[in-house]
């Protein structure tokens, strides 16, 4: 039995206020997706909105949502598109909405359940899987198809997270490795040489970065002064340290290309108990808790929630996060030199990276899919991503765009890396990358809430590793219905 | 007067000293009494007063010193500039009319509605009453979380998004947290007061706005207060219903603000969000002249 | 303004109070029409604007419903679901927890404090305005705060433990003991609401009791607790019912703080709720959690209410 929404309006409009709202009440617009739409009815149907009367061409208004709180340039950046789309497209009106991170989903739900979904909407941390797996987006391939786009102009690992039931859902903007940060100024006042720029460089392991974090670290005893040698992230699900042991929690089979969910979005199977597994959580924890190299989870919340980001405290050595943390060197303007370097090999001699992708998707059962894609593409494809690469300090996906990308990043305060060896790092984790589990499982922000509950008795050092890990095991086990 | 005391008084008690063994005259164990109750208050300010203290500093303090870690309680240098630079940032200005005005008509409107309202359930018998208060409070039962959807759907219908009526209007009933306080304060005057009036013939409006408001300043001006804070402080309301950046409120641009950078300017959002707590400060300031220094009930 | 008066005249002489008495009813029904057109408003924005989201909250919690698709029908599959569901359960004890040691520690120490701020000391203005502080700073700045206050090795409430007791202090938001603790320590810091309603509450107990009190000789002690008491007893109800509701459906604070960790040992209640709505598109669950909390509170509401005849005295009676 299926109910649709409008009936649900009816009903509870009915239980309300009876014939007084119906009165009022506009018919809810219910289109086709991707079926155009004469401008005359879809003015008809269009959303009252008193304060803008349509002028005499009757513009288009659409509605592109974006979130507020990353960095002010994502903003202007925002802006700037929207103006100067409206000077090429007269006839369409773009309604710039800006939501801070922490309630972007609320208000998008609500303008979906509305019948008004932003025409345009960036989908982050919740992945462009959840919303595909909810029915939330318009598939981009007969636009494409129309317009004669190459899509080869984007780097190609960034177009396959995107893609499902070989249909294209979303255009990825950003394209973002992660890698290691460190503060050079505590890599040389400790003697610590930097590591290598070049990712193939197999001396760079995971113990060696160990050794370097243990030279690093002192006075932890004392909060005023405490510098740690590293703060290592396991990243989303724990599959970073699990990928440089050469496998994945979601098969038994080997790393990350045997877990057939990556392509499905739909977890079937966890292997959380594998002793891979529990060596990898054990080299994590140890680092706090055996050889005190890295901070408590009190410790970094406490630095997070002042700065931001520990690392710019300039009491961190070394940290492994996504290229996205560049902006926040620009806006923190640290007094340290800092620069990049590879991620370190794992036991299994591998150093797969994580690939984070941004992507723009354009809304299920919006009211101007048409104008919407229009302006998508100009975001994605064209002026829109230029300004994006030129402005946000984010590592555009298109690759035309990485020259400029690189001339704004080496520009970055107290940088203390080559230009060449800048590109080398940023560039040489695509190769053997891997997209982020958060943007290819369905259920990841569910996913991820049990993850970090789970293991955060281990990470404070109040329970044992093989004992956590059976706990993490069982409670996916039980998620996932296995 | 004896219609009007707690049974629980009614058996007159023995005279007793503060501390027994310990007697005093009239005047001292007043004044005592009041040494006592002061010194209890001076450890819980300190404790109220920890992270206000912190929170002025950082306001005063360079970005980079509020990120010492542990905090640094005392700015050096001093910088006031950051007052200046956080409020400029952004419009704070107009986001400061707004929400003034958002504040400001909430208040008018709910505390007049809420008090006839808490007067209707506290003092006038009619079949249903007891149910209908029940529904009143129902409303304070369910979590916001689920109705907002179906709401913003409503609001959607009328043609009220982007615009402050979704905000306003659905508060012109009171609420039911008001209308129970009000009920609360009005079933706790003593029935004579109402009696004489009713004989010199006014009716049941007369005696809430002749009879009533006056004795109740106290808690018209804590409602006043609530209502204000209330107000003040709500981001989800306008964040789901405001679209223009025109129309934004403090909350709304506070909360794109601190975001608005990766590594947020501590210094600057304290700044601001102490800019931003001033009128209810200053309301309650202003308001517990009204709230404590109230014309109290006085039965011949 | 003349229709208005108009109005205003047949009404009076409807309802008896106007010169004109031609229709004289009850004054049993002349009241009770009273209290219908006092209450007008209220119903009035009640069936306008919170029955039918109410009702259409009621309908989803029985479909499966994103915001996205139209709801689909799936019955009691909801209530089924939760009834399995570990982390609902689990939340459940977080919140009542929390709600048994919160509540009565908050409404005893409110009552305190609001006596000790109706005294007539110098600069009583200035201290309850410092008392009042907390309820007006912002949650962002205050979770930060607190993230610092419970920090184990540097934080103040360590640091004041040490001093006082010479042990090292737990880690309070780390540990699955301690952070429940800490959760009710900063909730007691910001209760500025609760305080201001009861010293508004002590104005209107009339002076001439304790007058006549104190000719009898009874201590500070005795005549707070044999007038004070009783005669705000009402206000005391009124906070004890809005904290209970207050207390089960705690969010906001939760959410920066501690984010319902660690091992879910914080995970109240609406965090869930919300997550479930909002982050795992998960709507009619969500509104079925809804709408178990929504009976919960009623019964427990009714419960209060039915009992509260025998300890709130109401000076006006009805």
């Amino acid at each position: 039995m299926k109910f649709s929404r409008r009936d649900f309006l009816k009903a509870s409009v009915l239980a309300g206020a009876g014939a007084a709202l119906a009165a009022c009440a506009q018919p809810t617009p219910t289109p086709q997706p991707a079926a155009p739409q004469p401008a005359a009815q879809a003015e008809a149907t269009k959303a009252p909105e008193p304060t803008k009367a349509p002028a005499k061409a009757a513009p288009v208004t659409i509605t592109y949502l974006v979130r507020t709180d990353i960095q002010p340039t994502l903003i202007k950046w925002g802006e700037q598109t929207v103006e100067e789309f409206q000077k090429l497209n007269p006839n369409i009106k773009v309604e710039l909405v800006g939501v801070p991170w922490g309630d972007y989903n609320a208000k998008l739900l609500a303008m979906y359940a509305a019948g008004t979904p932003p025409e345009v909407a960036a989908n982050y941390a919740a992945g462009f899987a959840t919303f595909y797996a909810n029915k939330a987006i318009t598939p981009l391939d007969s636009y494409i198809k129309a317009d004669n786009i190459d899509l080869s102009v984007i780097e190609k690992a960034a177009i396959d997270s995107v893609t499902r039931d070989g249909k294209l859902w979303a255009l990825p903007l950003a394209h973002q490795p992660v890698v290691v940060f460190y503060n050079k100024d505590l890599l040389d006042a400790a003697g610590v040489k930097p590591p290598s720029p070049d990712w193939g460089d197999k001396s760079w392991t995971e113990d060696a970065l160990t050794q370097a974090a243990q030279k690093i670290a002192k006075d932890l005893d004392d909060p005023k002064k405490a510098q740690w040698g590293v703060a290592y992230n396991e990243y989303h699900l724990g599959t970073l340290i699990a990928w440089s042991r050469g496998i994945d929690p979601f098969n038994d089979q080997g790393g990350p290309e045997k877990t057939e969910a990556y392509k499905t979005g739909k977890l079937t199977a966890v292997y959380y108990d594998r002793p891979e597994m529990i060596g990898a959580m054990q080299w994590l924890v140890d680092l706090t808790h055996k050889l005190k190299v890295a901070p408590r989870p009190s410790d970094t919340d406490a630095l997070n929630q002042a700065v931001g980001w520990s690392f710019l405290s300039g009491r961190v050595g070394m940290t492994n996060e996504g290229t996205w943390r560049l902006g926040d060197i620009f806006k923190a303007n640290p007094a340290f030199k800092w620069g990049m370097a590879p991620l370190p090999y794992g036991p299994a001699g591998l150093n797969t990276c994580q690939l984070f992708n941004d992507s723009w998707m354009l809304t299920a059962n919006c009211r101007y899919p048409n104008e919407g894609w229009k302006f998508l593409k100009y975001v994605g494809l064209e002026a829109g991503a230029k300004m994006y690469a030129e402005s946000t300090g984010f590592f555009p996906a298109k690759k035309d765009l990485y020259n400029i990308f690189f001339d704004s990043i080496i520009k970055a305060p107290n940088f203390s890396m080559t230009r060449e060896d800048m590109i080398k790092v940023l560039t040489g984790g695509f190769a053997n990358g891997f997209p982020a589990p958060g943007k290819t499982l369905d259920r990841f922000p569910e996913l991820n809430t049990a993850w970090n509950q789970t293991t955060a008795p281990m990470k404070n050092g109040e329970v044992a590793v093989p004992e956590g890990m059976k706990a993490v095991q069982a409670k996916f086990k039980s998620l996932i219905g296995a | 007067m004896t219609a009007t005391t707690p049974s629980a008084w009614r058996k007159p008690t023995s005279a007793g000293p503060l501390i027994p063994g310990l007697y005093l005259g009239k005047q001292a164990r007043r004044t005592l009494t009041k040494v006592v109750g002061f010194l209890l208050l001076v450890p819980g300010l300190l404790w109220v007063l920890m992270p206000t203290v912190w929170m002025f500093s950082a306001a005063f303090s360079t970005l980079r010193q509020v990120m010492q870690f542990p905090p640094d309680l005392i700015p050096n240098p001093w910088v006031w500039t950051n007052f200046y630079e956080g409020f400029t940032f952004l419009p704070f200005g107009r986001y400061y009319m707004n929400s003034l005005f958002i504040a400001i008509s909430r208040v008018v409107l709910q505390v007049l509605a809420a008090s006839i309202t808490g007067y209707a359930f506290a003092r006038l018998r009619a079949p249903g009453r007891e149910f209908i208060f029940m529904v009143v409070l129902s409303t304070m039962m369910l979590p916001y979380t689920v109705t907002m959807i179906p709401q913003f759907v409503l609001f959607k219908n009328l043609g009220w998004i982007n615009t402050y009526y979704p905000l306003i209007i659905p508060h012109l009933g009171g609420s039911a947290f008001l209308i129970f306080l009000f009920r609360q304060f009005f079933r706790s005057i003593p029935e004579e007061v109402f009696e004489a009036s009713r004989l010199d013939g006014c009716n049941y409006f007369d005696i809430y706005l002749r009879i009533l408001m006056p004795l109740s300043m106290p808690v018209v001006a804590t409602a006043s207060i609530l209502v204000f804070q209330n107000a003040w402080q709500d981001l989800i309301g306008p964040l789901i219903y405001l679209n223009s950046t025109k129309l934004y409120t403090l909350p709304l641009g506070l909360a794109t603000f601190r975001s608005s950078f990766g590594a947020s300017p501590w210094n600057l959002i304290m700044a601001v969000s102490i800019l931003v707590a001033l009128p209810p400060i200053i309301l309650f300031f202003v308001g517990q002249r009204y709230m404590i220094a109230g014309i109290v009930v006085s039965e011949k | 303004m003349t229709v208005v008066d108009k109005t205003t005249t047949r009404v009076r002489s409807w309802l008896g109070t106007g010169s004109s008495r031609k229709i004289r009813l009850s004054l049993a029904t002349q009241e009770a029409i009273w209290f219908y057109i006092f209450v007008a408003p209220w119903l009035l924005a009640f069936f306008l604007f919170t029955l039918g989201p109410m009702v259409a909250s009621f309908l989803f919690s029985f479909t499966q419903y994103n915001a996205i698709q139209p709801p689909v029908w799936i019955g009691l599959k909801n209530f089924v679901t939760l009834s399995g569901d570990p982390v609902f359960w689990k939340s459940i004890r977080v919140t009542f927890t929390y709600a048994v040691v919160f509540v009565p520690l908050n409404l005893a120490i409110s009552l305190f404090l609001a006596a000790m701020l109706n005294l007539a000391v110098p600069a009583m203005r200035v201290i309850r305005t410092i008392y009042y502080l907390p309820a007006v700073l912002p949650e962002v700045v205050t979770g930060l705060v607190w993230i610092w206050i419970f920090n184990p090795d540097f934080g103040l409430l360590n640091y004041l433990l040490y001093l006082l007791t010479g042990l090292k202090g737990p880690n309070w938001l780390g540990s699955e003991t301690w952070v429940m603790p800490a959760v009710i320590i900063s909730a007691l810091w910001g209760m500025g609401s609760g305080v201001i309603i009861f010293l508004a509450a002590l104005q209107s107990v009339s002076p001439e009791l304790y007058e006549a009190a104190e000719i009898d000789g009874a201590s500070a002690l005795r005549r707070y607790f044999t007038i004070t008491l009783p005669m705000i007893s009402p206000v005391i109800l009124f906070n004890l019912l809005v904290g209970t509701i207050g207390a089960l459906q705690v969010f906001a604070r939760i959410y920066v703080m501690t984010q319902g960790g660690p091992n879910y040992a914080s995970y109240f209640y609406n965090l869930y709720l919300y997550s479930n709505a909002f982050s795992y598109f998960r709507l009619g669950l969500a509104s079925a959690q809804a709408w178990i909390l929504f009976v919960v509170i009623m019964i427990l509401t009714l419960i209060i209410l039915r009992t509260s005849g025998r300890w709130v005295y109401y000076a006006g009676g009805r």
